[in-house]
This record gives structure tokens, sequence and C-alpha cells, in this order.
């Protein structure tokens, strides 16, 4: 199993989403919805 | 880049077509080469302010010289006789008629005249084949070319700063055909690493939902990517 996490950034704020085998597992962000 | 007129000008390179290539008499009034020497925008602005005062100068020796008599020649197989001869002579009015439906019968040939304007170098390709019009035209458009600029302007400036350095450049949406410009500015945000998120924050505040979310569980990285661009950094 592959595990790669992609972080966006500006500024402060962030987006990290996680993915398993290619495929997203999670996401999160400091950014409202 | 082909790009004239100001924005060369405002770079410090003295090329202006009524002194490399006079026409219309250009060479017998006196008037300076406007140049500036930092070629950013407010140096832009202050070629076009002093290009306005040469203007000026120039119009003022025209009138100076300028001799009484009327200002079409009588011809008027060639030329649109006065409203007052096609209003009362027969003769007249067909010859009107004639030159606005059929225009002047050009001889065969080709021909590039170019005139310096307002944003630039303003040029006209004509191939005539004979008759009162070209067979093919090609209009070098100042404003169409000055977009090629764009992409040396624009990227890592703030998109507050768009409307003056875009409109700065001479843009006219008639003559770069509207939304191709639109779009042109557009995708050099999209494509532009700094201003991508700046571009795609834009793009979901007009939404009103952000970009992020639309990254469901399950989808590729391909997928991800195409919704929010390449990652800013990459764990493995």
């Amino acid at each position: 199993m592959k595990k790669t996490t992609y972080v966006y950034r500006q500024g402060k704020d962030s987006v990290t989403i996680v993915f398993k085998d290619d495929k997203v597992q999670s996401k999160e962000s400091t950014l409202s919805n | 880049m082909r790009i004239s007129g100001p924005n060369l000008r405002g770079s410090g390179i003295e090329h202006d077509l009524r002194r490399k290539h006079p026409y219309l008499d250009y060479e017998q009034y006196d008037f300076d080469v406007v140049i500036g020497s930092a070629g950013d925008c407010y140096d832009r602005y202050l070629v076009r302010i002093e290009e306005m005062r040469q203007s000026v100068r120039i119009l003022r020796q025209v009138i100076d010289k300028l001799p009484g008599g009327p200002i079409n020649v009588a011809d008027w197989k060639n030329m649109a006789p006065p409203k007052s001869h096609v209003m009362t002579k027969m003769e007249e009015l067909i010859h009107h008629f004639i030159v606005v439906t059929e225009g002047l019968d050009a001889p065969p040939g080709e021909v590039y005249f170019a005139a310096e304007n307002p944003k630039g170098e303003l040029g006209f390709y004509i191939n005539s084949r004979g008759g009162g019009v070209p067979y093919r035209l090609k209009i070098r458009a100042p404003s169409f070319v000055n977009l090629s600029i764009l992409p040396e302007l624009l990227p890592g400036c703030m998109v507050s700063d768009v409307p003056s350095r875009a409109g700065e450049s001479g843009l006219r949406h008639g003559r770069v055909r509207q939304m191709n410009m639109l779009r042109s500015i557009f995708s050099i945000f999209a494509h532009h690493s700094c201003s991508r998120s700046a571009f795609r924050a834009l793009r979901a505040n007009a939404s009103r939902k952000p970009m992020w979310t639309r990254s469901n569980e399950g989808m590729s990285k391909k997928q991800v990517e195409s919704i929010l661009g390449h990652p800013t950094s990459v764990d493995q």
C-alpha cells in the first residue's frame, strides 16, 4: 500500500489530501467549507 | 515581440514611424519622439501624456501651414460630390451612387502601409486584383500585437494590478475580439504557479463553494490535480 500526501498552501491556510494507492483517502483544510 | 508605440518607447527604444518612415509630410514638422527609462506602467503613462503635448505641437504647426481652398479634388468619378450637387444634379447623383456602392477602381497589385497610431503601428496589407474591393485584406492592429507582452507583464503580479497593466498596455476589446482577450489573461493566470491559488480562490468565491471541497474520496491524483492544480509539496 502506497501513501502520498498532497499539501496545498496559500499564506497561513493549507489543504492536505492523503492518497492511498492513488485514490483520495482523506482530506482536511484550515479553510472554511 | 513586435510591440510598438508607447509600449515600446516606454522601455527606452526610440522607434516612431513618423520619424523612421515619414508619411503625410511628417518630416516637415518639429516634434520629439518621447521615450521612457524604467519601462514600467508609470513610465508608459508619462510617455503617453508627453505624446499628447507633442501632438498639440504638431497640430499648431499644421494649422500655421494650412492653405486656403477646397479640401477634396473636384474629380467626381473618384470622390463623392458635395451634398448640394448630389441633391440637385442627376449626373452627380449617379457619381455619388457609383463611388459609394462600387468604391474606387484600384489598380492590381499589393501594398502594405503602416502609420503611427496612439497604440502603435496600425498597418494595412491590401492585395488588389482591380476594382473597388480588395482581393485580400490584413489589418495589423497594434492592440492585438500588444497582447504578446502580457505573459511578461502579468505573472507574479496581484490580481488588482491586472486592470492597470492590461489596460495600460493599450488593449482594446474590439480589436482583440473581446472574449479571446479575457481568456488569454485568465489562462496566463491559470498557468502560472504563483497565481494559480489566487485564481482558484477567485473561482471558489464566485461559486460560493471552495474548490478543495470538490476533491472527493476515491478520486485519483490526476482528477485532483485537474481541480486544484499541482500541489505546493508532496510527501511520499
